[in-house]
C-alpha cells in the first residue's frame, strides 16, 4: 500500500493567483479503469450519499488561517492576530445564504445550508484586520449530488447514465481556499489553493452528459463544478458563489487555476509552476477523501439514504450506528475526525477553544426539557347531532352550485334552496378532506354538483393545518441579537401579530399551527417552538363568502309575489273594464267613472308590478358576522418579521483600544490582552503598598493595557 | 519612614528612561529605551512612592520621562538646577511596578476583547433606523384544494 501523503509541507508551493492564468490538470480521463477499480472498493453505492445538517466550515477556515500564518512566518500577521472579525457565507443548493455573522474569537458559526438541492455548497469566509493589513480568506465546498433531481431531462440522463453504467450515481466534491489582501475598498487576490476534487463516478459517458449540462445550467452549479474538473469553459465554483454574494464588491472576478483531481490513481504533478495537492492511492481512500471532504462542512451519511437525511431522522440519531462523520481540520489542512451518530452531533456543539479568554461564552446550555409532540395536540372532538352536513368543495363546484341556486331548474320548483344553505365559507388554507366526492343534497334535492361531506360530523369538529418549520437564527451573534436591538415579530393573518422574545427563540425551529373548528372557523393558533407549544392566540380563520344563493332566494320569493301581484292587477283590469262598459250601457257614469278609475288603477298596479319584476335585481350582501372579507387583502401565510437596528461605521480598532467591548469574562488577567477593564478585583499576593494596590485596583476599574 | 530616612541618605543608581507607553499599560519593558544609569541623590525627605533625586547633568538627561530604582518604576519630570544638576521628581507607576502581581491576579473583566459579544454594550455605536428581513411560513395549499364550506341544513 502506498504511503498516503502530502505536500503540503512545502510552503514554497503556494504561487500567486494570475488572472486568466492557464489551466492544467490532472489526466482524469486516462485513468478512468484505475480509478473505477478504486472506487470499485469503495463505500459510496446507491442511495448513499451525504448530508449537510451541520456544517463548521468556520473552524476549517481558522485552521486554515492558521496554515498561512506559518506559510508567511508570521510576516502578514502582527502580534495581534487574534483580532478577527469573522463574516461567514453560506449556500445551500444554489441558494444563497447570507449569515452575514460577526465572529468572535471563539465562536463558531454552524452553517445549516439547504438539503435536498442539487448542489450544496458551504463555505466560510474570514476577514481579518491587522494592524497593517487587512486579509480575507475563503473557503468554499461545493458538493453535487446528480441523482438528487430528476426534474430536468439532462439530470435524469445524467442519473440514467450513472445508474446503468456501474450502479452508483456521481457526487463531485471540491474545496478552495482563497486569501485576498485588502486595498482601500477592493481585494486583491494573493493565493488560491487547496482545491480538491473528488470525483465519485466512473462514467465516461457521465462526464460527458455533466459537459452538457454545464451549459444547461451556467456557472455555479453542475458547470462550475465540470469547470473545476476539467478547467476549460467553465469557471471554478467557488468564485462564482461568492461572486453572487458579492457582487458589490466586484473582486471576485473569474479566476482559473489548477485543480487536481484526487482520484484512485493519481500520479504526482510534475508541474512545479503550480500548487497542487496530491494524495496516492491506498486502501480505504474513498472513506477517507469522504473524511476529507466532511471536514470542509459536507458530512456523509454512509450506510443511510442520501442527501436529504435529516439529522433528527431514525436513520441517524435512533439508530445506534455511528454513521455521521464529523471532524475538524489541522493546520495542514487535513482532516481528523470520527463516525458518531446523528444525535450526539445534534447535542454536542462543536467548541474549538478551551481558554479564559476564549470559552467564556460558551454557554452551559442544559438540555431544553420541552419535549412536546407536535403531533400529538389536535384531537377530532366529537359532540351531539349538530343536524348539518358540510361539504368541502373546490372551487369549480361552489360556482356550480351557486349556477344551480339561480338557475330555472330550481326557481320552478317554488323552492328556495338557498334557505338551506347554512353558510359559504372560505379558508386559505383548505380543508381537511375525509373522503370523496359524492352527490350535494340541498333541502332533500339531489344537486349534481360534487361536493366531499364531512362525514359523521356531530357538533365540533376541530382540524389543524401546519406551517413549515422556520429556523429563527442569530444575526449579528452578539447583544444586537436581542432587544432593543432586534425584536422579532410574528404576524398571523386571520389573528394577530405578536411579538417574540428573542432568547427564547434562537436555535428552534418555528411552527405556527392552526386548529380550527370546522363548523364556525373560530379556533387557536398555536406558535411551536420546536415540538412544544409555546404560546396561542385566537384565530378566526374562515372568511364568509359573499353568497348570492341567499339573495337568489329573496329573488324568488319577490318573483313570485311579484308575478302575483300582476297577474291579480290584470284581472283587476279586465272588471274594471267591463265594469265601465256595464255602467255606461246602464247611464250610470258616476259608476263608469269609478269603475274607469277602478281600471286606471289596476293599470297602474300591473305598470308597476311589470317594472319591478323586469328591475328586480340581485343584491350581493354577505351573511354571518365572523371573518371578515378583509382578510382577503392580507397574505394569508404566517409571516416572521425580523427588525434589527442598523450598525454606525467605526473604527473596531479604535473602539477596541479606547472603549473596550463590553463582555462579562473572569480569569487570571495573564489571560487577557489589550485593552482590559474590571469591575472587581481580587489582587494576587504581592509586596505592593496599600497605596499602590489602591492605585492598581483604581488604573484596573479604569481599563489598563495588557 | 525613619528607617528609610537613614537607608536612602547616600546616594543610590537609577535606571533613566524615555517611556513611549500610555500610563496605564500594565508592562511597559518593551516601550522603554534605557538612556543611562546614574546615580541620584535622594532629596529629603524620601517617599518610597514619590522620590525626589538629584544627578548629575549628562547630555540626553532631558528627555528622561521614566525611572527605575530600588526594584520599583516612577514617571519621572527633570528640572534643570543649577550647578549642572538635575532634579528627577518621581511617582510610582504600581502597574509596571508589580506587573508580575497585576498579571497574576484574578478580575471580572467588564470591557475587553476584540469583537462584540452577547453583553450589552451601550457604547457601541448604533443607529436609530433599522432594516427588515422577513419570511413566510409556508403552507403547502394543493392546486384545485377544497378552500370552500358548504353548510347546509339536514344531517345524516
Amino acid at each position: 500500500m502506498a504511503v498516503r501523503q502530502s505536500i503540503y509541507g512545502d510552503k514554497s508551493s503556494w504561487i500567486p493567483i494570475r488572472q486568466g492564468s492557464s489551466v492544467k490538470l490532472a489526466n482524469f480521463g486516462d485513468n478512468t479503469a484505475t480509478i473505477a477499480k478504486g472506487f470499485s472498493e469503495g463505500k459510496l453505492q446507491k442511495d448513499k450519499g451525504f448530508n449537510t445538517s451541520i456544517v463548521h466550515s468556520a473552524l476549517g477556515i481558522e485552521s486554515a488561517l492558521s496554515r498561512m500564518q506559518v506559510i508567511k512566518n508570521k510576516e502578514v500577521f502582527a502580534e495581534d492576530n487574534n483580532e478577527q472579525t469573522m463574516w461567514s457565507f453560506a449556500c445551500g443548493g444554489g441558494e444563497l445564504h447570507d449569515v452575514d455573522a460577526t465572529y468572535t474569537d471563539n465562536t463558531y458559526y454552524m452553517l445549516t445550508p439547504k438539503t435536498n438541492q442539487d448542489v450544496i455548497t458551504s463555505g466560510a469566509e474570514l476577514i481579518t484586520d491587522f494592524s497593517y493589513k487587512t486579509l480575507r480568506a475563503s473557503i468554499i465546498v461545493s458538493a453535487q449530488d446528480i441523482i438528487t433531481s430528476t426534474s430536468t431531462t439532462v439530470r435524469t440522463d445524467l442519473k440514467t447514465y450513472c445508474e446503468q453504467f456501474s450502479g452508483t450515481h456521481p457526487i463531485i466534491t471540491s474545496v478552495a481556499l482563497a486569501l485576498y489582501e485588502k486595498s482601500g475598498d477592493s481585494f486583491t487576490p494573493l493565493y488560491v489553493r487547496g482545491l480538491k476534487g473528488f470525483i465519485m463516478h466512473n462514467s465516461s459517458v457521465y462526464t460527458t452528459a455533466l459537459r452538457s449540462a454545464s451549459k444547461t445550467f451556467g456557472k455555479g452549479k453542475i458547470g462550475a463544478l465540470l469547470g473545476a474538473q476539467y478547467g476549460t469553459q467553465a469557471d471554478i465554483a467557488t468564485f462564482n458563489i461568492l461572486g453572487l454574494l458579492n457582487q458589490r464588491l466586484a473582486e471576485y472576478r473569474i479566476y482559473k487555476t489548477d485543480i487536481n483531481i484526487i482520484s484512485g490513481d493519481c500520479k504526482i504533478h510534475t508541474d512545479s509552476d503550480r500548487a497542487y495537492i496530491y494524495i496516492e492511492y491506498f486502501e480505504g481512500f474513498m472513506e477517507y477523501a469522504m473524511h476529507q471532504a466532511a471536514c470542509f462542512g459536507i458530512q456523509f451519511v454512509t450506510d443511510t439514504t442520501y442527501i436529504d437525511v435529516d439529522l433528527e431522522s431514525d436513520e441517524t440519531t435512533e439508530a445506534e450506528a455511528e454513521n455521521v462523520y464529523i471532524g475538524v481540520l489541522d493546520a495542514d489542512f487535513i482532516g481528523h475526525g470520527d463516525f458518531i451518530n446523528g444525535k450526539a452531533i445534534l447535542q454536542n456543539k462543536q467548541y474549538g477553544l478551551e481558554s479564559a479568554d476564549e470559552s467564556e461564552y460558551a454557554p452551559l446550555e442544559p438540555e431544553d426539557d420541552d419535549i412536546g409532540d407536535l403531533e400529538s395536540m389536535t384531537h377530532n372532538i366529537s359532540g351531539g347531532s349538530g343536524g348539518l352536513t358540510i361539504y368541502n368543495m373546490n372551487e369549480a363546484n361552489i360556482v356550480r352550485l351557486m349556477q344551480w341556486l339561480n338557475s330555472e331548474e330550481s326557481g320552478e320548483t317554488g323552492q328556495n334552496y338557498a334557505q338551506y344553505i347554512s353558510s359559504v365559507k372560505y379558508s386559505a388554507f383548505g380543508y381537511h378532506l375525509r373522503g370523496s366526492e359524492e352527490t350535494v343534497k340541498v333541502g332533500g334535492q339531489l344537486v349534481s354538483v360534487g361536493g366531499v361531506a364531512v362525514k359523521g360530523i356531530k357538533g365540533y369538529r376541530m382540524d389543524s393545518v401546519t406551517t413549515d418549520a422556520y429556523p429563527i437564527e442569530r444575526y449579528w451573534n452578539d447583544f444586537r441579537d436581542f432587544e432593543p436591538y432586534t425584536t422579532i415579530a410574528l404576524k398571523i393573518p386571520f389573528a394577530d401579530t405578536i411579538q417574540l422574545n428573542c432568547g427564547e427563540w434562537y436555535g428552534h425551529n418555528l411552527t405556527v399551527r392552526y386548529a380550527v373548528d370546522e363548523v364556525s372557523g373560530t379556533g387557536i393558533a398555536i406558535i411551536y417552538r420546536d415540538a412544544l407549544q409555546w404560546m396561542s392566540v385566537n384565530v378566526s380563520m374562515f372568511t364568509d363568502v359573499p353568497l348570492t344563493s341567499i339573495n337568489a332566494g329573496t329573488y324568488h320569493n319577490a318573483l313570485i309575489q311579484a308575478k302575483t301581484t300582476r297577474n291579480s292587477a290584470l284581472i283587476g283590469i279586465g272588471a274594471s273594464a267591463l265594469s265601465v262598459g256595464a255602467s255606461a250601457a246602464s247611464g250610470n257614469v258616476v259608476g263608469a267613472a269609478a269603475s274607469g278609475a277602478g281600471l286606471l288603477t289596476s293599470i297602474e298596479r300591473y305598470r308597476q308590478s311589470d317594472y319591478a319584476l323586469n328591475h328586480m335585481t340581485k343584491s350581493i350582501s354577505r351573511i354571518g358576522s365572523s371573518g371578515d372579507i378583509s382578510d382577503f387583502y392580507f397574505e394569508w401565510r404566517p409571516n416572521i418579521i425580523f427588525e434589527r437596528r442598523r450598525a454606525l461605521t467605526y473604527d473596531k480598532t479604535v473602539y477596541k483600544n479606547t472603549v473596550g467591548y463590553a463582555c462579562l469574562k473572569t480569569g487570571k488577567l495573564s489571560q487577557f490582552s489589550g485593552l482590559t477593564v474590571c469591575s472587581d478585583v481580587k489582587l494576587s499576593d504581592f509586596g505592593a503598598t496599600a497605596e499602590e494596590k489602591r492605585m492598581i485596583k483604581e488604573a484596573l476599574s479604569k481599563g489598563v493595557y495588557l | 519612614m525613619h528607617i528609610l530616612y537613614g537607608m536612602v541618605k547616600s546616594a543610590m543608581t537609577i535606571n533613566l528612561y524615555v517611556n513611549t507607553a500610555d500610563n496605564n499599560k500594565v508592562d511597559k519593558t518593551a516601550n522603554l529605551t534605557l538612556i543611562r544609569s546614574a546615580s541620584g541623590t535622594p532629596v529629603e525627605p524620601f517617599s518610597l512612592l514619590s522620590p525626589v533625586f538629584t544627578i548629575e547633568h549628562t547630555e540626553g538627561d532631558m528627555s528622561c520621562n521614566y525611572v527605575k530604582a530600588q526594584g520599583r518604576s516612577y514617571f519621572a519630570k527633570v528640572d534643570k538646577l543649577n550647578g549642572g544638576r538635575l532634579r528627577i521628581t518621581c511617582t510610582v507607576d504600581a502597574l509596571d511596578s508589580w506587573k508580575q502581581g497585576v498579571k497574576n491576579s484574578e478580575a471580572t473583566v467588564i470591557r475587553g476583547g476584540s469583537a462584540p459579544t452577547d453583553i450589552p454594550d451601550n457604547k457601541l455605536p448604533m443607529s436609530d433606523t433599522t432594516f427588515i428581513e422577513s419570511a413566510f411560513l409556508n403552507i403547502d395549499v394543493p392546486e384545485n384544494a377544497y378552500l370552500y364550506a358548504v353548510t347546509v341544513f339536514g344531517g345524516e
